[in-house]
């Protein structure tokens, strides 16, 4: 297992490489100057050279990079242009919020989606597997910045019972991890109530109902371990792009998060954080399919790594 | 059955204790919405328009404007300039302190200036004392600790209104604002509130100056009596305006700034929030560029003018709100004529004859725009249909904001919806669009008569004289059509019933001394 994760880590290397050349390229070929947009009203040309200067985006497209990747390789990430901070606190502090909102929506997910799914499986065919495929499609069809926007309304401005701006504590959680719970659901759901069924069908799951076992012990002992391996990889995949965008969700929420600060970053040509961000998506996607792949053998004991 | 209980029961008890209390904050705290985070606290060297509204709350300069943009005393108790223009004496006011609690004397005045004019500390209107635009300050003299005099190089009658301008504050700060080594630490200024804490990227908490001894003057602009009646000013970063709306409708917020008049239909009137507008300095333009092939001619520029209804677009634009203003010169501005007032005749069929001798065949023009000002956009659209009615073939490019402002000094665009943020004093309005291209990419009004104009305009103190000379450059300013000016965006504030005394005003930026807080809001 640990040669199998060594071999993954070390297949990322000239992946990221490729990422950072992409990214850094993208960036200066996107029009914009973040001297102007940062000095805004300044019309002083010797200010805005002076600040070109500081910035080293005088530099030739070369020099720039090898000045970067030779920070990156010291893990040095550089400041913001906007901020001037480093860019390496400003990623982990705006991650710890996206994490603890796409976690909990996550953890909320799962939680409907797996039982929901073994349920409509079982009842394959019948009113509550209609029921529930017909929920699961309508969830996976509402946007989600839309449905945040009526949680707002009906919970902020309508009830005043939850908060719908910023970030100070668990209640402020709530309403963005269920906005960004929903659509999630409606996905899971589908996936765990397909490999159910395939599950279900199988010859030791007849055999378990002929010893006289219950439904639940059934559905948990036997089908759940099963049937939840394809979407547990599914897991992984909504959990890479969640965390890495979550932006419109953070946005209408005004949470400082991972994905408002790219998109931030972005409009302003913070050239340093978005480069940063960038990378640090792809070691996330890395983590995350490394982890997924590692728990694969506890649903499976079939499977090798 | 029992673990999804407890689990409940645990989520539930985490939940409750914030349910129904939303919106209820310590009593003696305003809530205002700022669209993006402040960049620092450094003041007039990292800034932008929100960070400049809530370091006014902190910080000071010697003059500033008042209410009908006339300059006025802030930290100086009186002043005065030599016949010359070459000399500035300020005599300060005994009462001011800093936030440390020191009092304010020229030697904190001289230090301030001294670390602005440093290139090192990167002010970002050191051109306007360094002589780079002519004058520039050559000695500070402290003859005693309540005076202060500057003497420039050359005779500067602007130098007023450059102290006061609102986008760079020459604020006066206590040197231990800095390190030893000159690294800025945070901003011991004089201001009525001061920075408790900076949470990047969520808000800023301002916190009463209890040693403020305000001014014996009403509450005038940013000057006056600054007296802060409320303990705590909480500046929170909401970027999306929609969520700023339902922040403030859920009494998560008392105040939000730079309302668009199509969202007040959203809000509503009647909703236990109160409206402010003012008429607002900030301007909306179509700027023609002249080096364009099509566009250098004359006559097209003014067919283009003249198949414009300005009255009509300034109705749309602000819903009703605002008018057309066709001069540089903003309404607020005491130096806003009748002269100022004509513009251009909208007439479309003498647009197509203009059109005709010119020899226009329908050669497609581009109007540049963005979304991320909705007003811009809003122009473009309108401007686009009345241009076709007149039988130009317009296409609209919407363009990132950064890519749209890139174009301007690239002169990478035909015709481009812009705006421009508003200047208290008109010489400082037009030198944002009038002069040589070559010195100043920047600029779209390249003219050496009016160049000379404008300059002399700075020069002349008699407000009759210098309203004659804006008057003519306004009138040569629509002869050669450089640049259409729209109409200058209204300022509309709206508040909760929590705020009294809060008044929008022309600047647009929000002033929150002199405010109080009325019982049982919610």
């Amino acid at each position: 297992m640990i040669g199998y994760a060594a071999k993954k880590i070390a297949m990322t290397v000239p992946t990221l490489l490729i990422i950072s050349i992409a990214v850094f390229a993208l960036m200066r070929l996107i029009p914009g100057d973040p001297v102007l947009l940062m000095l805004g009203d300044t019309q002083d040309q010797k200010m805005i050279a002076a600040a070109r200067h500081t910035l080293g985006i005088d530099q030739s497209f070369l020099v720039q990079y090898f000045l970067w990747i030779k920070a990156v390789l010291s893990l040095d990430l550089g400041r913001s242009i906007v901020t001037a901070e480093p860019v390496t606190d400003l990623i982990l502090a705006r991650f710890a919020v996206t994490a603890q909102v796409v976690l909990l929506a996550m953890a909320a997910a799962l939680a409907i989606a797996v039982p929901a799914g073994l349920i409509a499986a079982q009842q394959r065919g019948r009113k509550t597997d209609r029921r529930l495929v017909f929920a699961a499609v309508l969830l996976m069809s509402v946007p989600s910045f839309w449905v945040g926007l009526l949680l707002i309304l009906l919970f902020g401005v309508k009830l005043r019972w939850l908060p719908t701006i910023g970030y100070d504590g668990f209640s402020y959680l709530v309403l963005p991890a269920t906005a960004l719970a929903m659509a999630q659901t409606g996905t899971l759901l589908r996936m765990m109530r397909a490999s159910a069924s395939d599950v279900m069908a199988m010859e030791y799951v007849t055999h378990a109902y002929a010893k006289g076992l219950s439904d639940s012990a059934v559905l948990l002992r036997h089908v759940f371990k099963n049937a939840f391996t394809p979407t547990l990889s599914l897991v992984g995949w909504l959990l890479g792009t969640l965390l890495a965008g979550a932006a419109v969700i953070e946005t209408v929420f005004t949470l400082p998060g991972l994905g408002r600060l790219l998109v931030d970053s972005i409009y302003a040509r913070d050239y340093p954080v978005v480069q940063a961000i960038a990378l640090f998506v792809a070691c996330l996607y890395v983590a995350l399919n490394l982890i997924i792949d590692l728990l694969y053998p506890f649903f499976d004991p079939r499977v090798r790594l | 059955m029992r673990r999804p209980g407890i689990a409940a029961a645990i989520l539930l008890m985490t939940l409750l204790p914030s349910c129904g209390q939303v919106g209820k904050v310590p009593a003696d705290t305003i809530r205002i919405a700022i669209n993006s985070d402040i960049r620092g606290t450094n003041p007039g060297v990292d800034r932008d328009a929100n960070t400049d509204s809530v370091l006014a709350h902190v910080v000071e300069g010697l003059v500033t404007y008042d209410e009908h943009l006339k300059i006025v005393p802030m930290l100086a108790d009186t002043y005065s300039a030599s016949d010359d223009g070459r000399s500035y004496t300020f005599h300060l006011r005994k009462e001011a302190r800093f936030h440390n609690g020191a009092p304010v004397t020229s030697r904190e005045v001289k230090w301030s200036w001294t670390r602005l004019l440093d290139p090192a500390t990167r002010f970002q209107c050191r051109d306007w004392y360094d002589g780079s635009r002519g004058s520039k300050i050559v000695s500070i003299d402290t003859p005693d600790p309540r005076t202060v005099i500057f003497h420039l190089s050359q005779p500067n009658f602007m130098f007023l209104e450059q102290m006061a301008n609102f986008q760079c504050v020459p604020a006066i700060i206590h040197p231990a604002s800095v390190d030893a080594s000159g690294r800025w630490l945070q901003a011991i200024g004089t201001g009525p509130y001061e920075i408790q804490t900076w949470q990047h990227g969520q808000y800023v908490l301002l916190k009463r100056f209890e040693g403020y001894r305000p001014r014996h003057e009403a509450k005038t602009g940013y000057g006056g009596a600054k007296i802060p009646y409320v303990h705590w000013l909480k500046w929170v970063v909401i970027p999306d305006p929609a969520a700023a709306r339902a922040a403030l409708l859920s009494g998560q917020i008392d105040l939000i700034t730079a309302v668009q008049p199509a969202d007040l239909n959203e809000i509503g009137t009647g909703r236990q929030v109160t409206v402010y507008r003012a008429f607002g300095l900030d301007w909306y333009a179509i700027l023609l560029n002249g080096a364009d092939p099509l566009l250098k001619d004359y006559r097209i520029r003014q067919a283009i003018a003249h198949a414009i209804d300005f009255s009509a677009l300034a109705r749309a634009g602000t819903e009703g709100t605002g008018r057309a203003n066709p001069s540089a010169v903003p309404f607020a501005s005491p130096y806003h004529s009748t002269a100022e007032d004509f513009g251009y005749r909208y007439d479309p069929s003498l647009a197509r004859r203009l059109l005709k001798q010119a020899g226009y065949h329908g050669q497609p023009i581009i109007l540049q725009a963005n979304r991320r000002y909705q007003a811009m956009f809003d122009n473009a659209i309108i401007v686009q249909g009345m241009l076709r009615s007149a039988g130009f073939n317009i296409r609209l490019d919407v363009l990132e904001w950064g890519t749209q402002l890139a174009n301007v000094p690239a002169g990478r665009f035909q015709l481009m919806s812009f705006g421009y943020t508003g200047r208290a004093d008109p010489v400082f309005a037009y030198v944002g669009f009038l002069g040589a291209k070559t010195a100043n990419p920047w600029m779209q009004w390249d003219d050496k008569p009016s160049e000379k104009l404008i300059a002399d305009a700075a020069a002349t103190r008699n407000s009759s004289g210098r309203q004659a000379i804006l008057d003519a450059l306004h009138g040569r300013m629509l002869a050669q059509t450089p640049i259409l000016n729209l109409y200058n965006g209204a300022i509309i504030d709206v508040g909760t019933e929590r705020l009294d005394g809060y008044r929008a005003w022309a600047e647009g930026s929000p002033r929150l001394w002199g405010v109080r807080l009325r019982e049982g809001g919610s």
